[in-house]
């Protein structure tokens, strides 16, 4: 039954975290989308991993209009533009040392990785982005077939722009590891709609859950020392969408549950 | 009595860990996912040719280890294993020797010369005292467990990256610098993304950055 909605054949954080859960004796159910709380089997409360948008669509919570108020005015950050690649060999990069790298931050200087930051924030479309390059396969002799690699990169562009980076990306790469795009054998994108598409937590290709700026780091997604709770005493939202923000973590996840726990339960949970 | 004490929506890596620290209190749980499969931002796919796995989202992994709450699961047992590269991240550079990321603390520190003692004074507390510094900032604001040591690190952490790179000397410095602070997706500028940095580094030293072995085993 596990593998049923498992992620494929491989044991990823998620797959081990869901056969976690299953045998403590947690049920799990796939393709629900929920548009209304009433379609949803009798249950007291309702923990949401969720950004504000999505929430705010979902029938039947008992929100207050200024709490609405509140998750309308949440900000969302710059989208990503994803490429992954199918390749023949591993990335010729020229500097050695980031050929056993599993990440690699190609993005020159200091100067040019802030203005390439700076103006994608602005809206701008940026010629030499600031690349975030992975090479799994080098490592994991799982990803690909023998002899052969993957390769997976994003840059950071104006949310939810539909211009197509491809070129801009790879060329990047080039002039970091030239030769590497002799080596593609095959590709695929996602632009930031298509990742929202894909994933609806993606606002815009946002894929942090909204923008941690100094105004969102912490109270983030409404101005509250413990902003899991809503203005629904029975509703709870969890996403990273609320503190400590993007990232694969699950603090959110634990804090928003923590704090259901002691409102409805009165059991005191803490990590060891 | 209604049928779930909770229902949880969205399996993301948050909707799995809401739903387990609730299991685990003897809860009634259900998790419920739009699409038909688990994982939000955890998924592998194979989205180019046949036999070749690419991460949809999220690939490599700097603060599951970090992570409190992931530290407390028994995840090993139930199929995850962690590899990890030379380098957990290179930043090139076109006209000079670009840097290194290394788990090890010293080798890193080592490369960047005169930068050097600046790097230690910004990780090193990071690094050794991540366990506590990972409960009062993880989490929602609430008083310190340490405030002494979350003082010591907030002014920093608080700072925009580029005031940060300012007093680096070499450029090496000040792109390794740069590229870690860039995650946090937004102007170098912006207050804050200082704190980005120094725990990618950090948990970098600390506990490498964990790239999941993707098997083929079988669950039992």
């Amino acid at each position: 039954m596990v593998g049923l909605f498992l992620s494929g054949d491989l044991r990823s954080i998620a797959d081990a975290l869901a056969t976690y859960y299953l045998k403590l004796g947690g049920e799990i159910q796939t393709e629900v989308w929920v548009k209304d709380r009433a379609a949803l089997p009798d249950h007291r409360l309702l923990i949401l991993d969720l950004t504000p948008k999505q929430i705010l669509s979902i029938k039947g919570l008992n929100f207050t209009s200024s709490y609405e108020r509140q998750l309308r005015k949440y900000r969302q950050g710059m989208g990503v533009f994803k490429v992954d690649w199918a390749l023949s060999e591993p990335t010729p990069f020229t500097d050695l040392r980031a050929r056993q790298a599993a990440t690699v931050h190609i993005g020159n200087t200091f100067a040019d990785v802030a203005r390439a930051e700076r103006e994608a924030h602005a809206g701008k479309v940026v010629d030499r982005p600031f690349v975030l390059f992975a090479q799994q396969s080098l490592f994991d002799r799982s990803r690909a077939p023998e002899r052969k690699h993957t390769g997976w990169a994003y840059c950071h562009v104006p949310n939810g722009t539909e211009y197509d980076y491809t070129d801009i990306i790879e060329n990047q790469i080039e002039r970091f590891a030239p030769g590497f795009k002799d080596t593609i054998l095959a590709r695929h994108t996602y632009g930031p709609k298509a990742l929202e598409a894909y994933n609806p937590n993606y606002i815009g290709g946002d894929i942090n859950g909204g923008i941690m700026d100094i105004g969102q780091l912490y109270t983030r997604p409404t101005r509250s020392l413990t902003p899991y709770r809503t203005a629904d005493s029975s509703v709870y939202i969890c996403s990273s969408a609320t503190p400590p923000g993007g990232g694969v973590h699950g603090m959110c996840g634990f804090h928003a549950a923590r704090t259901a726990l002691k409102d409805h339960f009165g059991i005191i949970i803490n990590l060891p | 009595m209604a049928k779930y004490d909770a229902v949880i929506v969205g399996s993301g890596p948050n909707g799995l860990a809401a739903a387990i620290t609730l299991q685990q209190q003897g809860l009634s749980t259900l998790l419920v996912e739009g699409s038909d499969t688990i994982g939000g931002g955890l998924r592998t796919k194979e989205l180019t040719l046949s036999g070749y796995k690419h991460d949809v989202c999220s690939a490599i992994h700097p603060m599951a280890m970090a992570s409190p709450f992931m530290r407390s699961l028994p995840l090993e047992e139930y199929g995850l294993s962690f590899t990890f590269a030379r380098y957990e991240a290179a930043h090139p550079l076109l006209r000079e020797t670009g840097a290194v990321l290394s788990r090890n603390l010293e080798e890193t520190i080592q490369q960047l010369g005169d930068d050097g003692k600046l790097y230690r004074s910004l990780i090193q507390d990071v690094v050794d005292r991540w366990e506590i510094l990972a409960e009062d900032t993880m989490g929602p604001l609430r008083f310190p467990k340490d405030p002494i040591l979350l003082a010591s690190f907030g002014w920093k952490a608080v700072l925009p990256a580029s005031w940060v790179a300012s007093r680096f000397k070499t450029e090496r410095a000040k792109a390794l610098w740069a590229g870690m602070a860039a995650h946090g997706i937004q102007p170098l500028s912006n207050w804050t993304t200082s704190a980005i940095g120094m725990v990618l580094m950090a948990v970098g030293h600390r506990f490498g950055w964990a790239i999941p072995v993707g098997g083929s085993q079988e669950h039992s």
